[in-house]
């Protein structure tokens, strides 16, 4: 009997299948004999890049903000979830950026539910300034001073009937509580200096959210968080569906950030940005943490070979 | 107040202007108004008055729907706030300050319970209040005994009957309530956050939203305008009739809501325009009893009234409408008809 067999575990891949085609993004990467394909090309087609092109790569930006003296803000430990994740363990310094890389699927963006209260935890240890907390909700999170972009835009931050302004002020006013109002003008200055500040085209605080391009919108979602001041941003595919530029601008913004000491966990499935953006790469597969590598000795090759290694 | 984006609310106006035109050709003396002894009297006065029961319940049904909710219940709360009402009267002789307020209080508590079953045990709103809309009556008939209390009680009268500033009260009572409404959700965060939970629940939450408490407190307040308008029919007619108090009223109040260009899917609400679209259901029903139409024909010509303000709301056929022209253009020039097919879409 033919078997055809769907997955993005690679253990599975080389335990079972005789032949593998890859698909990434809707087209057909191409078909392989096993037997014949390393696991670090695989990876590779995966992700869509040829091995020599990592191997030239050059890592930007070398004032490494990583200070291992800075406290930490956020301390995981065995945090899991029996079905969604397996324990991991994690610390974020401030104003240190920390990546999460690994392929669709590996577990990223639930690790960010969970730190952020969308899920809950069945295991493990939340700390923040060095004091344990349960965070119940994604409600107890922001007041503990977290911030979350969903990889799911319109389906997880963007109010689409309300305009930018409203759209911009409206975690602040979660915050603020029902009653603890801005008036209009506050709301239009706040508007006014992030649209400013992150460059958001359009044609007015007013316009609908829906009429801007994804990009624009990613820096809505974006603003609406820095407009609460948070300690730690947690930012999930920021740069996925928004143009070259756009993706510039955002990445910018996280190093700029981070230089602030706002404390960013960085999701991405691109490798380059992973690499050029972070001080620490936290490397998952599988629902599970299987290494990290700093700053220093971080390139894509290591990246994929760590995805790819036999576990 | 703003109406910036809220082009639709343009569109009830429209048809309420609609309307008052037709009479202002069709109907003789429709728009005659005359003072007697301090008071007003005319159509136009008839209209706001019996407009105040649609008005109410539809205030409360805008938060809920904005919500992404709805509630089917507002015409048997409506129904028990009468029975209560009667009860303390007839029974209790209770002081009128004590016939008012605690039958709001037991049907805003009945709008928690909506709100209970919505926010934490997550029934549909349409069961979870059909619960209520069938089971109200009985509840009230059973505080009534199933008798249809009648009862005299002057200053309880005044809310259904009495006149303020020439005026009938029931005009400011719907006027404050607009005012509580509109200044509660828009001076506070209230109204965001309904919009907010209404259009977007998953985005709501992750923003840090109380999404459940929003619900609570729209399924409350739709139960204390339910509550009022209660009140303002059982003192009209001097007696709560479990049976027909209110009774369909749910429909008209949704009516209004969407008249006034709230969509029944949730997000932005317009309470001017749900006001707006009350006052033209009951422009309607006034037009329609005065012309002594046929009370069965009443319905269809409200229904294809409804139709007509809903197409004209949806920016899709207006979209469609306004190709008409271009499309009959290209059949007649038989050019390519697919390329107009296109541009539909």
């Amino acid at each position: 009997m033919g078997i055809v067999f769907i997955t993005h575990f690679i253990d599975q891949v080389y335990a079972i299948s005789d032949r593998i085609t890859v698909l990434r993004n809707g087209s057909l990467i191409g078909s392989y004999e096993a037997a014949q394909l390393p696991r670090v090309e695989l990876v590779a087609r995966m992700l869509g890049k040829e091995l020599t092109e990592f191997q030239r790569q050059d890592r930007p930006h070398e004032g490494s903000h990583a200070d291992d003296l800075r406290p930490p803000f956020l301390k995981i430990a065995g945090l899991g979830r029996s079905g969604t994740l397996e324990p991991v363990d994690l610390e974020v310094r401030r104003g240190e950026i920390v990546a999460l890389a690994g392929l669709l699927g590996a577990g990223r963006t639930e690790l960010a539910q969970l730190i952020f209260g969308v899920i809950r935890p069945h295991q493990g240890t939340v700390q923040i300034d060095d004091k344990r907390v349960a965070i119940t909700s994604p409600k107890k999170a922001v007041m503990l001073g977290m911030a979350l972009c969903p990889e799911d835009r319109k389906g997880q931050a963007l109010i689409e009937d309300l305009s930018v302004r409203e759209n911009i002020v409206l975690a602040l006013k979660a915050q603020r509580g029902l009653f603890g109002s801005i008036s209009r003008r506050q709301q239009e200055a706040i508007a006014t200096e992030y649209i400013r500040a992150l460059n958001i085209k359009t044609p007015s605080p007013e316009q609908a959210v829906r009429f801007l391009s994804g990009g624009n919108q990613q820096k809505v979602v974006i603003a609406r968080w820095l407009a609460v001041n948070p300690h730690l941003l947690i930012l999930d595919e920021p740069t996925r569906g928004i143009d070259v530029g756009a993706k510039a601008e955002v990445l910018k913004l996280i190093l700029d950030l981070a230089g602030e000491g706002m404390s960013i966990l960085f999701i991405s499935a691109e490798m380059e940005e992973v690499v050029n953006v972070s001080d620490r790469i936290v490397v998952l597969r599988d629902h599970k943490k299987i290494g990290e590598l700093a700053s220093g000795d971080a390139s894509i090759t290591k990246i994929m070979e760590t995805i790819a290694q036999e576990s | 107040m703003t109406f910036g984006r809220s082009r639709n609310i343009l569109w009830s106006l429209a048809a309420l202007a609609a309307v008052l035109l037709f009479n202002l050709a069709f109907t003789p003396r429709f728009f005659d108004l005359r003072m007697d002894s301090g008071y007003l009297y005319g159509n136009l006065v008839d209209i706001l008055n019996r407009a105040a029961p649609v008005v109410l319940t539809g205030l409360g049904m805008t938060l809920v729907i904005a919500t992404g909710g709805i509630d089917l219940s507002v015409g048997s709360v409506m129904a028990i706030s009468g029975a209560v009402a009667s009860i303390l009267i007839t029974v209790n002789h209770a002081p009128v300050a004590v016939v008012i307020i605690v039958p709001l209080l037991i049907t805003t508590i009945i709008g928690l319970w909506n709100g209970v079953l919505v926010a934490f045990l997550d029934i549909q709103p349409f069961i979870a209040t059909l619960i209520l809309m069938v089971s109200g009556r009985g509840i009230a008939q059973l505080i009534t005994s199933g008798q249809i209390v009648i009862f005299t009680d002057r200053p309880f009268q005044f809310l259904g009957e009495g006149d303020f500033l020439a005026l009938p009260f029931t005009v400011t009572i719907s006027l404050l309530m607009f005012l509580v409404a509109f200044l509660g959700t828009r001076t506070t965060s209230v109204g965001t956050f309904i919009e907010a939970v209404g259009s977007n629940p998953v985005a709501s939450s992750y923003t840090g939203i109380p999404s459940r408490m929003m619900k609570l407190i729209a399924y409350a307040f739709s139960g204390l305008c339910a509550g009022i308008a209660g009140l303002i029919v059982a003192s009209d007619i001097r007696a709560a009739d479990s049976n027909n108090a209110g009774l369909d009223i749910e429909l008209d109040a949704i009516l209004a809501v969407v008249l006034g260009g709230t969509s029944l899917a949730g997000g932005k609400f317009f309470l001017a325009g749900s006001v707006i679209g009350a006052l033209i259901i009951q422009t309607l029903t006034t037009t329609i009893l005065i012309r002594d139409i046929n009370p069965a024909m009443a319905l269809v010509v409200k229904a294809a009234v409804v139709i007509g303000v809903s197409l004209l709301q949806s920016s899709a056929f207006r979209a469609r409408l306004a190709l008409i022209p271009s499309l009959w253009r290209v059949r007649h020039e038989r050019t390519a008809p697919e390329v107009g097919a296109e541009s539909l879409e």
